[in-house]
């Protein structure tokens, strides 16, 4: 068909403009397949959303497109640019970054992806380039600067960007400095900071002047202090990843519908009734069992939550206090719980007891993933005395689990551990199961 | 404002696709192109667009009346919706292009250059002169001396595939 349409086509010159912008040749020797073919402005256009690199190769299609490159909205010199240039490239990479920014053409520089291998060589270029490109209605500005070695600590003025159209801000290894006259960033949507130095007053700052801000990322960051989380009710999303040094996050934000935390247990807190949806809580391993402080107020902001992800500590967070001379189950109750994921993070208490009793709590299970690694319960006082008896005389059943997966080592016949396969099972099929290493269950046949 | 928006009475355009097939929109949904908006502003209601085909046009009416309806619950609806739109064979998304272009609809106009940008990205300049239909004009010299000159840009795998 390309074959035979080639010899018929004709292109429509660069000057057509939009009266007539398109022909359709319809051939009938293959009359099944119209070939479309675009005025060359419009693949020009098409050219420039390509990512740099890839923007600079399509000067080889044809005489048109070889300054086309010159218009990319794309600059992306992010890691990937990086490998790809061979060990001469890499020595002149900044001349070929200086060269591509200072012959920009176009009017619009849709993103500026920037790695730094080494920021003191490129700190005379820095400030120049991000002006000329926050000058071209930037939306979207990336700069990972390598870990420095010699120490210092670079920053990213906020003058420099102060534009209206930036919609995604990525810091790495790269502090951001607030200058006193800022206007601040009406139109972020989504803000990542990661491996940077963080204070309260510089949160606060943001939720404040960023008023229509969607999403915050911080990753290992160094945080010292409290922070209070209260952005408008557009904000949707917050990750809070290897923070060192946090005291405390109060979350008083209701329309958060995504949360993810890593780091140390009872650190987080929530003040208002939220409509969490997707959580993942993977507390850092303790030295001992932990109870959770505020659990009540914990589990109340999880009552939407559909997909959560937890591991051990949470569980044993959770587990059953010995108050008035009797063990006390904690009492909650997720009802909108559609998949759970429990993983293991260091030494572990947990018991299967533990487990049955947190799914019971979730009536509209569907998906179940419970992976505890090669970890063997060790059947003490409390399992034997308490907790053996209340799991063994659990009728609980799943009526809409469709899918489970459960990995536990050491599983021999007697173990607490087969028991609760076989509960889980109850309304799947086991298609595999092998006792030593994991158990998988599967489907929905309940005759088994 | 919000009287008016609520009466049953709602204005209504009529698009005519290059084929002459008919088709009423909503004037609200219709204004989301700049073509169109300008038309109803000069007070047309009957708006024939002689460089869009019908299939195109059914298409762009579609992602429109998706559009008009953006609030913040559906946002996920909405982005499913865009996949699946541009989820085609790139001479579907040449026709939409144009169309696009000739609606001057820019958010639609961005999406479908993005994501032909994206397919085409890791291919090399032969599979994309065939895909756009081009023919090479460079001589053999012509095309050495660019990848000399740019060669930090030619370096690695590239995909001659065609879809």
């Amino acid at each position: 068909m390309m074959e035979a349409s080639k010899s018929k086509r004709k292109r429509l010159s660069v000057s057509s403009g939009r009266k007539n912008s398109m022909k359709i040749n319809d051939d009938n020797e293959s009359n099944s397949n119209l070939v479309v073919s675009l005025p060359n402005d419009m693949i020009h256009n098409i050219f420039t959303f390509l990512p740099i690199k890839h923007a600079i190769s399509s000067s080889l299609v044809a005489k048109q497109f070889l300054n086309s490159w010159l218009y990319a909205r794309n600059l992306c010199f992010d890691v990937n640019f990086e490998m790809n240039l061979s060990l001469n490239g890499r020595e002149d990479r900044i001349s070929i970054i200086e060269n591509i920014i200072s012959n920009y053409l176009g009017k619009k520089i849709h993103s500026f992806h920037l790695y730094v291998p080494e920021p003191m060589k490129y700190s005379p270029f820095f400030s120049k380039w991000i002006q000329l490109v926050a000058s071209k209605g930037l939306e979207e500005l990336e700069l990972h600067l390598a870990i420095p070695t010699n120490g210092y600590t670079y920053f990213l003025h906020s003058d420099y960007i102060d534009v209206e159209t930036l919609r995604s801000l990525k810091l790495i290894c790269c502090n951001l400095l607030i200058s006193p006259q800022s206007k601040g960033f009406p139109f972020l949507k989504s803000l990542s900071l990661i491996k940077v130095q963080i204070v309260p007053a510089l949160i606060k700052w943001l939720f404040i002047s960023c008023m229509v801000l969607e999403s915050l990322a911080l990753e290992g960051c160094s945080s010292f202090g409290e922070y209070t989380i209260k952005g408008s009710d557009k904000f949707r999303t917050l990750l809070i990843r290897d923070c060192e040094g946090i005291i405390l996050v109060t979350i008083d934000n209701s329309s958060i519908t995504t949360f993810h935390y890593d780091g140390e247990i009872n650190k987080i807190k929530f003040v208002n009734p939220i409509k969490l949806k997707d959580v993942i809580l993977d507390f850092g391993a303790t030295k001992g069992l932990q109870h959770i402080n505020g659990r009540d107020e914990l589990m109340r902001a999880f009552r939407n939550v559909e997909t959560l992800s937890i591991n051990n500590v949470l569980l044993e967070g959770l587990s059953s206090r010995f108050i008035n001379f009797e063990y006390k189950d904690m009492e909650y109750y997720l009802p909108n719980l559609k998949e759970l994921q429990l993983v293991r993070r260091g030494p572990s208490f947990i018991n299967p007891w533990d487990i049955v009793f947190f799914i019971k709590n979730c009536s509209q299970i569907e998906r179940l993933f419970i992976d505890l690694g090669d970890y063997a319960m060790e059947a003490g006082s409390y399992w034997n005395s308490i907790a053996k008896e209340k799991f063994e005389n659990c009728e609980t059943e799943f009526p809409e689990l469709k899918v489970s997966k459960v990995a536990v080592v050491k599983i021999d016949g007697r173990s607490p551990w087969q028991l609760l396969l076989m509960l889980v099972s109850k309304a799947a099929a086991v298609i595999k199961m092998d006792g030593r290493k994991a158990a998988v269950l599967l489907g929905n046949d309940s005759s088994r | 404002m919000a009287s008016t928006t609520e009466t049953k009475q709602k204005k209504m355009l009529i698009l005519k696709s290059a084929d002459n097939d008919e088709f009423e929109i909503e004037e609200s949904v219709g204004v989301q192109s700049e073509t169109i908006k300008n038309l109803v502003e000069d007070g047309f209601t009957f708006v024939p667009l002689p460089n869009v085909y019908t299939k195109a046009l059914i298409k762009i009416i579609d992602y429109l009346k998706k559009h008009a309806n953006k609030t913040d619950s559906n946002d996920e609806e909405i982005k499913t919706f865009d996949k699946d739109f541009v989820n085609t064979t790139f001479d579907d998304l040449f026709e939409l292009v144009s169309a696009a272009n000739y609606l001057h609809i820019s958010c639609l106009m961005n999406m479908l250059c993005q994501t032909i940008a994206d397919r085409i990205k890791d291919k090399s300049p032969e599979a994309v002169r065939k895909i756009f239909h081009i023919n090479c004009d460079y001589t053999p010299e012509e095309e050495a001396k660019i990848r000399k000159a740019n060669a930090q840009a030619f370096e690695g795998q590239f995909d001659e595939s065609l879809d």
